[in-house]
């Protein structure tokens, strides 16, 4: 590890070199920053590896299996195993997936799951991403400037190399590509994860195109080329499903594909993640996926979810609002860091207003205990420091459900902050896996 | 990858001219310069005047620190990079990651030559990137008529700032000539009477040459789609 | 059971040219349990009619596409459908019918006159929520948009079908029902009108808080969903700077 210390500079110049960038706006202007990058690996030994792995892909089968019974047959529902009030209520389930089944059957194609470690070692999910997951990108390019900078580090340790992410990203969209070209669609270059959708375009081999790039004929969808109108066979969007398809969702959306949701439902084009996952993904049904686990493949779940409390059931309210204090609450409908209250930093004022809020609207908030994650190393202005981290895995649903054997891994530049989100500023590592 | 888009060939094509504008800018005014060291007056008035860009620069200095460095001067080199840099990161899968960190690369440079107090060696590394930039394209765009797409902005905009500083006519016409070669395998559409115009005049004899601003509207005026 | 000849046709005109135009269309009766459609025909002018699709609810959606320039778009659809009464055993409701829409989404005024209301999972407590509706609101064309929530025309006190329909919907969720909004035609000529459903025991009940009483065979059913947001006759957009006039002509007769 002593070499990539020494090697810090030359990375980062490197890292600036290819623009590994991310957007934010400050005061309303679009400015881009780079994403800080700490030079200590996170470090993952093969047993453990193994154990996330199976996790992994088990609760992706299931919410891959939840999807498309929460869209079809709705048997969890009627078996009472996942209230209505949870898979139906929220923004993220759209009717307009209902009674139809998306290319392979397929939903979540690439699934960012957030992960932390207790200090006992053990891995508690935080949080499935099942629409628009993002980060791959830094951690691949980290990558490979790393192993350019620093060889001796790569020869030294037996780490699994991860640099096929482009080529996993294109199994995934010729698994359900319909006939036609890939497409990464991007809302622009001043999206926030431009960088990524570039990248990721020139690693898969597909085209990079944005809303005047694509249009709908006869429910189908074509690529504006040189050469004339190509059919599209796979769509990876890289924007949300209210700007996806202005005659469908908002209709005020400028940066979508109009129409393309006709041709979804024909049959014409697979929509990479699909339309509608918001419905498996929100904070209120994370508290299911267990359940989900064991109901559909019979199987106990391998991954646990932190200690989770629903105010919708009675027996939590009670606990939420006596415990709230040592708790962390959050709001179901935010994203993205926001909407997330650590009962003990509130005053006693704050308090009793948060259990008037849970109170009046159980629906909208999860509760759960405050999880001791281990901290990482990391360089601070020279010397090691210790931080919070945690890691997005990436699981990618082809012929068959896979786990990039690497993964981002997000820490907070403040010493006692436990948010981790680039747009709130915080840093990344690479994350070995090892081969043994 | 053959799939290209209509609005990428623009983009590819302005990514060549500002990158052009930058390179062939950055070596005139240099040439200026150097005959200031040897006394002459560096007469950047007569430049912006050749160059066809409003000259409110108060004196040399001033004239250096705009020109060059001041992005919100849309005559500026910076201004021109800036915009290569926009159209290059659009088009990173077209390019590739290796290509693009040369623009990157310039962007850097120009930064550091805005700080430095003697910037020539910083803006030595901004004309280094761009010449790394075309080798680039040749190692790492797969398609052909990309790389002729980039050619053809880069070769218009030598042929404009040619004209426009006068250079001698043989070097304008060996120019033109490239610029046709290139734009027939770049299959972009030429308005051919602009094109012969500017072969005869060029062609002809001094005496016959139409003025600057007339050679350069034919210019402008080639390409139907752009 | 009635029978019903419809004809429904929307012309919007164009100040400058369009072009590039994506639209998905509700404009032919739904055919499901408590109407069938006998024979009808769709047009849309200019471009070519897609195969039919269906939105989630059940509704028929036409995704159309034009790409050549126009001045003016025509489309709609006649024939024969024939309605029964309402109350026909009917196929359990989307779950999500019980929860609130974009447009139906409760705040503070529907929370409170919701709280005052009598409770009954009864057709008479739905009857009299209709009744309720009905006094709350004063009609008033012009005075709400089409995206109007039932939240603000309550505060506002006024409105046109729409408002009528999604303050009654959004009450009777608030009470625990499964509620649709419905976009139609019924007897008479003039435009489209709205009122909603309530599932009960096995069927489909209507309610018009507009015109303070139940539905019945004249009512002829085009589209459902959880509010207005989830069946507009019309969404798209199109290349062109144009400002648009929209006429709307309908008529139904019992045949």
């Amino acid at each position: 590890m002593q070499e990539l210390i020494a090697h810090q500079e030359t990375i980062n110049r490197q890292l600036a070199r290819y623009g590994v960038k991310f957007g934010i706006y400050k005061n309303g202007e679009f400015k881009e920053r780079l994403f800080p990058f700490d030079p200590l690996p996170r470090v993952i030994p093969a047993a453990e590896f193994a154990v996330l792995d199976k996790g992994l892909c088990q609760r992706v089968m299931a919410l891959n299996m939840f999807l498309k019974d929460l869209y079809g047959d709705k048997k969890i529902i009627s078996d009472g195993v996942v209230p209505e009030d949870f898979a139906f209520a929220g923004s993220g389930y759209l009717p307009v997936c209902e009674g139809f089944t998306p290319p392979k059957g397929i939903y979540s194609h690439i699934s960012g799951i957030d992960l932390v470690e207790g200090r006992d070692g053990s891995w508690f999910v935080l949080e499935d991403n099942l629409r628009i997951p993002s980060g791959a990108s830094y951690p691949l390019i980290a990558r490979r400037l790393c192993r350019r900078c620093s060889p001796e580090s790569f020869r030294q340790h037996n780490i699994v190399d991860n640099r096929n992410y482009g080529a996993l990203l294109r199994e995934v969209m010729n698994n359900v590509n319909t006939g036609g070209i890939n497409v990464i669609f991007t809302p622009g270059r001043y999206n926030a994860a431009y960088f990524e959708h570039s990248y990721l375009a020139e690693l898969s081999g597909a085209v990079l195109a944005e809303s005047g790039d694509l249009f709908v004929e006869d429910n189908k969808v074509y690529y504006r080329s040189e050469k004339g109108a190509e059919r599209v066979g796979a769509i990876y969007r890289r924007i949300s499903d209210e700007y996806l398809d202005p005659t469908t969702f908002l209709p005020e959306s400028l940066i979508g594909i109009p129409g393309v949701m006709g041709a979804y439902r024909t049959g014409n084009v697979a929509i990479i993640n699909a339309p509608g996952n918001g419905a498996a993904d929100d904070k209120g049904i994370y508290y299911f996926v267990p359940k989900m686990v064991r109901y559909y493949l019979g199987e106990e779940p391998v991954l646990h979810n932190a200690p989770t409390y629903l105010p919708f059931y009675k027996e939590d309210l009670d606990y939420t609002l006596a415990n709230l204090n040592k708790l962390v609450v959050k709001d179901v409908a935010e994203a993205g860091g926001y909407g997330v209250v650590f009962g003990r930093e509130l005053t006693q004022e704050k308090l009793a207003e948060l259990a008037g809020m849970i109170k009046r609207e159980p629906r909208r908030f999860i509760a759960q205990e405050v999880i001791d994650f281990k901290d990482l190393p990391v360089m601070e202005n020279g010397v090691q420091a210790e931080r919070k981290a945690d890691l997005r895995a990436f699981v990618l649903t082809g012929a068959e459900t896979k786990v990039w054997p690497s993964g981002l891994t997000r820490f907070s530049r403040e010493p006692d902050s436990f948010v981790v989100n680039s747009s709130q500023g915080g840093g990344f590592k690479d994350t070995w896996v090892l081969s043994d | 990858m053959g799939t290209i888009g209509l609005s990428r060939t623009n983009r590819l094509f302005w990514l060549g001219r500002y990158l052009e504008r930058v390179y062939t800018t950055l070596k005139a005014t240099r040439i200026m310069f150097d005959a200031e060291t040897d006394g002459a007056e560096a007469d950047y008035k007569d430049y912006c005047r050749r160059m066809g860009i409003a000259c409110h620069y108060e004196n040399t200095a001033a004239f250096i620190r705009s020109y060059y460095f001041n992005a919100e001067n849309a005559d500026s080199v910076a201004a021109s990079l800036a915009h290569a840099y926009d159209n290059a990161i659009v088009l990173r899968e077209t390019l590739s990651s290796d290509t693009l960190a040369y623009v990157q690369m310039a962007v850097t440079a120009m930064e550091l030559a805005a700080k430095s107090s003697g910037p020539a060696v910083e803006l030595q590394w901004v004309l280094d990137d761009i010449m790394a930039f075309r080798g680039s394209c040749e190692e790492n765009i797969e398609e052909e008529i990309n790389r002729n797409i980039i050619k053809s902005g880069a070769s218009l905009e030598r042929v404009d700032i040619f004209l426009r500083l006068g250079y001698l006519q043989e070097q304008c016409l060996k120019e033109v000539r490239h610029l046709a070669s290139r734009l027939k395998k770049a299959q972009l559409a030429v308005n051919e009477n602009n094109m012969q115009f500017l072969l005869n005049s060029l062609a002809g004899s001094p005496e016959n040459l139409p003025p600057a601003p007339v050679l350069t509207a034919a210019v402008e005026g080639l390409l139907v789609n752009i | 059971m009635k029978r019903l000849r419809f004809a429904f046709i929307t012309t919007v005109q164009y100040s400058q040219p369009v072009h590039g135009h994506q639209l998905a269309l509700r404009c032919v009766p739904l055919n499901d349990a408590g109407q069938h459609l006998e024979t009808y025909t769709v047009k849309i002018m200019p471009g070519r009619l897609p195969a039919p699709q269906n939105d989630g609810f059940g509704n028929t959606v036409f995704w159309c596409s034009i790409g050549s320039e126009h001045n003016v778009l025509r489309y709609g659809s006649r024939g024969i459908a024939r309605v029964e009464e309402p109350g026909q055993p009917a196929p359990p409701p989307n779950p999500c019918l019980r929860f609130a829409g974009f447009r139906t989404k409760p705040g503070k005024i529907l929370t409170q006159v919701s709280s005052a209301m009598a409770r009954g999972k009864t057709l008479a407590a739905l009857d009299a929520l209709c009744h309720a509706v009905h006094s709350l609101l004063r009609y008033q064309p012009g005075a709400t948009g089409i995206y109007t929530t039932a939240e603000e025309a309550l505060a506002g006190g006024r409105g046109v079908c729409q408002d009528y329909a999604h303050v009654f919907i959004a009450l009777a969720r608030l009470a625990g029902w499964h509620a649709r909004y419905c976009m139609g035609l019924t007897v008479g000529e003039g435009a489209t009108h709205a009122w909603a459903e309530i599932y009960y025991e096995g069927a489909w009940h209507g309610f018009d808080p507009t015109r303070d009483c139940r539905t019945d065979a004249s009512y002829l059913r085009f589209a459902t969903g959880r509010d207005a947001a989830d069946c507009p006759v019309e969404q798209g957009t199109f290349y062109g700077l144009a400002d648009q006039t929209q006429t709307v002509f309908m008529r139904v007769k019992e045949i």
